[in-house]
Parts: structure tokens; C-alpha cells; sequence
């Protein structure tokens, strides 16, 4: 389904309803025959986006060669007006009136069992970056730009001439990672492809034209994949000057429009000066600019690049947090063409895999609702990372077991006690809290620990035969979002001088963003903490991941200091301030109570 | 882009207590620049208490 968009998602694993915009071609593409006397005749003239605004299309087209179905489009918003009918030219010369200008968007809607997510990237748009004068001179180009001018589809039909004068360029100097591997911009990462790219290009150059002068201004060329070295070295070979630094401005000579750039090369630690006659920017990819807007629509995470987050970066790497839905290519990761091929015969296996087994099967340990207790506030749904949760206003709410994950969050979440989990209830957690804390709690420091960060890192920490004060006893909980406050504030009414709540990083939760409740619950605790007159820094928050057993051991010393500094005075005072009052019986009850 | 305000945390670790400007909504992990502990307690800014002349209490007298 092409030139559509996905309006809304609902559903589970085996059972999405996806709501799809089918947007309004305002040609019939079964009637279309691409014959292009409607663009011949199209009085409007726009840059063509899809040749990177180098040559000009009409208002209505074909967006691209290849595009499926091979017809017109007609772009309203670049159209002289069709109420009332300002123009109508196309519809006059359609000899199969294919044009109908009272088209209208549709919605469709699909019933599917999986969904793979394959919505591509956006490229690194480098007009912030003034230095490199971009927007100011001509001859510098991104290297997508580069890519139509040499492409024989391309504005100048594969004749490569520089913007200024239509010249072809004699040198050409090629800067990498621009928008990449740069946090000051907020683009640390590397975007995987941009070093083969130029190294392509390169190469290409030499091939074609002979006589271009090519030198690449790089940090590191990364060219690790199968035969991309022995691609660099005929680049090398080809006569391809490779010189180690990135220029900090380019300059341009008013007269000839060349380009003069200085740079300090680090392999020789000597500051150099070369001119060329066009600079290609090899510039950085980002996520696509909707990809929040999928985040939304499937309660997808994202990592701290802005990319997809998969269920777990190796054993996992397909997989979305939300069962039933699948990754390939760039959204996940940048990555070339070969990788994302993989990537999507991957996907396409294990959304088959799921589809032909018929059944699936669920986590055990899954949220129930007590009907009976349910106040029907909604809260649970709320907090629920997977919209496992199904809730209306004034109705009880009910889960979704196929796509409840059992991070217990919800389960936290409810005053009223509507919710357990099930193998972790409240119940089993608070006999926990009690028995550890039985004898001598004084000198304990009580940890709650998530099953999948924060607990293997104390495996890992004792695998490793890390010291640490054998103070600490741990309470296992699926995340660090089943620990309620009711649960923290029970191990300092037992008695207990320091509690720590520990999770996974924030990039690492296994449960999409479950950890984030977490944190507002230990600020919430903190506040009614102090205000009750309790030292706050007695409850201790920490993300550790499984491979931290030293950060799990170094927190252990630190909470074993601070368990030292805790009196028995201030345990006591501790118990006396945080004690449940009894609730204020009723006028009647109260005169029952007075009476017997 | 929504403006970013200069919010105050403390660490509860080390009791450093330090600045960082923050973008309504953001998701990010927070760790305290001295001692890296993630007991990092955000100290909500008090409401200003209304004065005679500011604008509120104006307000309130015309109503009286």
C-alpha cells in the first residue's frame, strides 16, 4: 500500500487492528497509463525533492523512477486550486481522465497478526553547520546531492558539473562524519555507511574521470565489512589522497568560486592549506523524522541516538519490546544495504515464525485484576508501558495477557490493591520484606533488585569474587517498577537503616520505559521521607546493569558507610514516624465501639 | 523546541546539589557529576508567595 500512513495501531501479538491513511492520489492509477502529457501541460514549478531540489518537477509527477504504481500524483498543495477549478489543464489533455480533483484520503483498516517496522532514516541536514558554508557557497554539496549529480537519472542525465558555472571539477575534496560522531551537536554516534560511501564515490570518480584530483579529509575510515578494505586500498590506489583531520572552515575565492580549506593533518601534525573546486559534505544519517510518532503508535523505547530500541541487542536484535512486532534496517541502527537486508529476511522469519505456530506463548507472571477491588481510576492503564491494560472511564479495568510483559508496574501503581502479579504479589513481597528484616535489622542494608540488571550484576559481582560488606539482603523483583511505596516504606516501618532500589539503565529496561515509574515513585518517597521527618538519603536509587558487579559492589560499601551513620534512636523514630495510623471509624461505628 | 529551564538536583549519595537545564518531557538517566550515583533527587522551585501589589493580590482585593 503505497502513499499511505498509519494512523493509529491497536491490539496485541496475532491480533493488531492498524487504522491506514490511504492519502488521495487525485490521479486513478489503474486508468494512469504514465504517458506525461498532464506534466507538459502543468503550469506549476517546484524543486523536485527527490533529485535534492537540483531540477524542478510540475505539481503533478511521478515522485521518483521506480516509483509503484508507476503513475501520477497530483500534489494539491502545489496545485493552482481545484474548488473552483483554477486551472485544469491536466484533466483537459488526460485522454484516459484518470484526473479526478474531488479525490479524498481513505481510511483502511487491516487486520494483522505482526507488524515489521521499516521506516528508514532521514539524512543529516548540515545548514547549522555555518563553518562549512554550506548555504553560503554553491560548490559545497552533501553527498546525497553529489549522488544525483553524478547518477545518469540525475538532474544533469550522469554529466557531473559543479552548481556555480555547469564546469566540471578538476578537485574535489570529500570532508566525513559531517552530523556524525559529534556530540557538541548531538550526534555522537557513527552513521555506519558515510566511509564506504565516499569511498564509492571515490572510486567512481576515478573511473569516469580520470584526471579528478580526490582527497578525503577523514577522523577514522571505518571500512570493516566483507571486501570494503580491499575497497579502500584500490580508492588508495586510484590515486585518492586520504589525509587524517577535519577542516574547521572553508573559505571561498569570490573570483573563481573555488574553495580553499585549511587542516591540520594529525598523522604529519602539520597544518596544510588546499584548494579545490567543489566540497562534498559526506554527511550523517538520523532517525526518520516520524519515528516518534511510531514510538507512540506501538509503545515502542528508543535508545539515547533516537533509533529504536530492540527486545535485547543480541539475542533479540529483531525483536521489538512489544511482542509480535519486528525491526529491519535503519530504524534500529544505521547500517548499509547488505545488513539491512539481513535484517529484513530476519524480521520477515520471526514475524512467520509467530504467525505459522498459531499459538504463543505468555510470560507467567502476569497482572490480574481483582474486579471487586477495582476502583476503576484508570491509573494502571496509564503506567502499563505495553497498553496492556484495557480501561474506560466508569469501567473496570481489564489486562491483555498476551501483551502484559510482567514488569508489575501497574501492579505498584494501584492503592487499592486491585492488581498482583502473579509469583509476585504484595503479599509474597511484604512476607519478604518482614522476614529478612526479622532479626537484628540494623545491620542490613535492604535491596530491591530487578530481575535482568540489577540482580545479575550481584551475580556478577560475586562470580568475579568482588568484595563487598555482607550486609545486604536482596529482594528479587521482575523490575525495579513492581516496588510500590508501600513496600519501601514496610522495610523502614521493620526497621531497616538504608533500602536501595535498583534497575537497569535507562536504555536497558526490559520492560520499554518501566523503570521510569521508579524513578517518580522514589521521588515521590523521598518528599513524604523528609516530610515525615526521615532522613531521605536512607532510600538510595541506582541503575546497574548485569555486567556492573564493581558498581554493585562499590554501591554495597557506600550503602554499608551510610547504614553506619543510622542510630538505633533514628530507627526507632523511624518506625514511630512512618506507623499507619488507623483509619477514623464512622459516627455509627464509633458509637458501637463507645456502647460496647 | 520547547525552552529549557535551569532546574536544581541533589545528589543523595554525596549531598552535591548542581544545575542542568531541562527540556520539558525529556527521558534522560541522571547521575551526579561528583560521585555518579543515579540518587539523584530533583528540587521542585517553591511558588513564589504573593505580595502586596503583585498582580494576584490586586485581584483578590477587587473581588473582596
Amino acid at each position: 500500500m503505497t502513499f499511505s500512513e498509519v494512523e493509529e495501531v491497536s491490539g496485541y501479538v496475532g491480533n493488531f487492528t492498524v487504522k491506514i491513511r490511504r492519502k488521495a492520489r487525485y490521479v486513478d492509477p489503474k486508468l494512469c497509463n504514465a504517458c506525461g502529457e498532464c506534466a507538459k501541460v502543468c503550469p506549476v514549478v517546484r524543486p523536485d525533492e527527490y533529485q535534492m531540489g537540483l531540477s524542478s518537477r510540475k505539481a503533478i509527477y511521478i515522485p521518483f523512477p521506480q516509483a509503484v504504481p508507476c503513475s501520477y500524483i497530483l500534489n494539491m498543495e502545489d496545485c493552482l486550486g481545484n474548488n473552483p477549478i483554477a486551472c485544469g489543464k491536466c484533466a483537459d489533455v488526460c485522454e484516459k481522465k484518470a484526473i479526478n480533483y474531488d479525490d479524498n484520503d481513505q481510511i483502511v483498516t487491516r487486520q494483522v497478526g505482526a507488524i515489521i517496522v521499516a521506516i528508514g532514516l532521514d539524512v543529516y541536514d548540515p545548514t547549522e553547520l555555518d563553518d562549512y558554508g554550506y548555504t553560503r557557497f554553491e560548490n559545497v554539496i552533501t553527498s546525497m546531492e553529489f549522488e544525483r549529480l553524478i547518477c545518469a537519472g540525475g538532474p544533469t542525465g550522469g554529466h557531473f558539473v559543479r552548481p556555480s558555472d555547469q564546469q566540471r571539477p578538476k578537485r574535489i575534496g570529500f570532508i566525513q562524519c559531517v552530523g556524525s560522531r559529534n556530540p557538541r551537536i548531538g550526534r555522537p554516534y557513527c552513521s555506519n555507511i558515510c566511509c564506504m560511501n565516499t569511498i564509492k564515490d571515490t572510486l567512481l570518480l576515478a573511473d569516469h574521470y580520470p584526471d579528478v584530483e580526490n582527497t578525503v579529509f577523514y577522523q577514522d575510515i571505518r571500512a570493516f565489512g566483507k571486501s570494503f578494505e580491499d575497497m579502500f586500498q584500490r580508492s588508495k590506489e586510484a590515486g585518492t589522497r586520504y589525509i587524517r583531520g577535519l577542516p574547521a572552515e572553508i573559505e571561498e575565492d569570490p573570483a573563481t568560486r573555488n574553495l580553499a580549506l585549511t587542516v591540520e593533518n594529525t598523522t604529519t601534525g602539520k597544518l596544510e592549506r588546499h584548494e579545490f573546486d567543489m566540497v562534498v559534505l559526506s554527511v550523517g544519517v538520523q532517525p526518520a523524522k516520524d519515528l516518534r510518532k511510531i514510538c507512540s503508535l506501538l509503545t515502542l523505547s528508543r535508545t539515547s541516538d533516537g533509533f529504536f530500541m530492540e527486545s535485547h541487542p543480541k539475542l533479540k536484535p529483531v525483536d521489538a519490546p512489544t511482542r509480535g512486532v519486528f525491526f529491519a534496517g535503519f530504524c534500529e541502527a544505521p547500517k548499509d544495504i547488505k545488513d539491512s537486508v539481513c535484517q529484513a529476511g530476519a524480521a520477515a522469519s520471526r514475524a512467520g515464525a509467530l504467525l505459522n505456530a498459531g499459538r504463543i506463548q505468555i510470560e507467567a507472571v502476569t497482572s490480574r485484576i481483582d474486579e471487586a477491588a477495582c476502583k476503576k481510576c484508570g491509573q494502571c492503564a496509564a503506567v502499563c508501558p505495553y497498553g496492556a491494560i484495557v480501561w474506560r472511564k466508569g469501567e473496570v479495568a481489564t489486562v491483555i495477557e498476551a501483551a502484559c510483559a510482567g514488569c508489575g508496574s501497574c501492579g505498584a501503581t494501584c492503592q487499592f490493591g486491585a492488581i498482583s502479579m502473579r509469583h509476585f504479589t504484595d503479599d509474597q513481597l511484604l512476607a519478604q520484606v518482614r522476614a529478612i528484616l526479622a532479626d537484628n535489622p540494623q545491620e542490613k542494608v535492604f535491596v530491591f533488585a530487578c530481575n535482568w540488571c540489577s540482580y545479575a550484576g550481584g551475580d556478577m559481582a560475586g562470580i568475579s569474587r568482588m568484595q563487598y560488606p555482607a550486609s545486604n539482603r536482596v529482594v528479587r523483583t521482575m523490575c525495579s517498577a513492581r516496588v510500590s511505596e508501600e513496600m519501601v516504606l514496610e522495610a523502614f516501618r521493620c526497621g531497616a537503616p538504608v533500602v536501595l532500589v535498583s534497575g537497569c539503565h535507562y536504555a536497558d529496561c526490559h520492560y520499554i520505559n518501566a523503570n521510569r515509574q521508579t524513578v517518580k515513585r522514589v521521588q515521590r518517597l523521598w518528599d513524604r521521607l523528609e516530610k515525615a521527618g526521615v532522613r531521605p538519603e536512607r532510600l538510595q536509587l541506582e541503575w546497574i546493569s548485569a555486567a556492573e558487579g564493581q558498581k554493585f559492589a562499590k554501591v554495597m560499601h557506600q550503602l554499608e558507610e551510610l547504614r553506619k551513620t543510622v542510630t538505633l534512636e533514628e530507627i526507632e523514630h523511624t518506625r514511630q514516624a512512618l506507623q499507619i495510623k488507623p483509619k477514623k471509624a464512622a459516627p455509627a461505628e464509633a458509637a458501637a465501639v463507645a456502647a460496647t | 523546541m520547547a525552552a529549557k529551564t535551569l532546574e536544581t538536583f541533589r545528589c543523595m549519595m554525596c549531598g552535591h546539589e548542581y544545575q542542568e537545564p531541562v527540556e520539558p518531557g525529556e527521558d534522560k538517566e541522571r547521575s551526579c557529576p561528583k560521585c555518579r550515583s543515579n540518587s539523584i533527587r530533583h528540587l521542585k522551585k517553591k511558588p513564589p508567595e504573593p505580595s502586596h501589589g503583585a498582580p494576584g493580590a490586586a485581584c483578590q482585593k477587587s473581588k473582596e
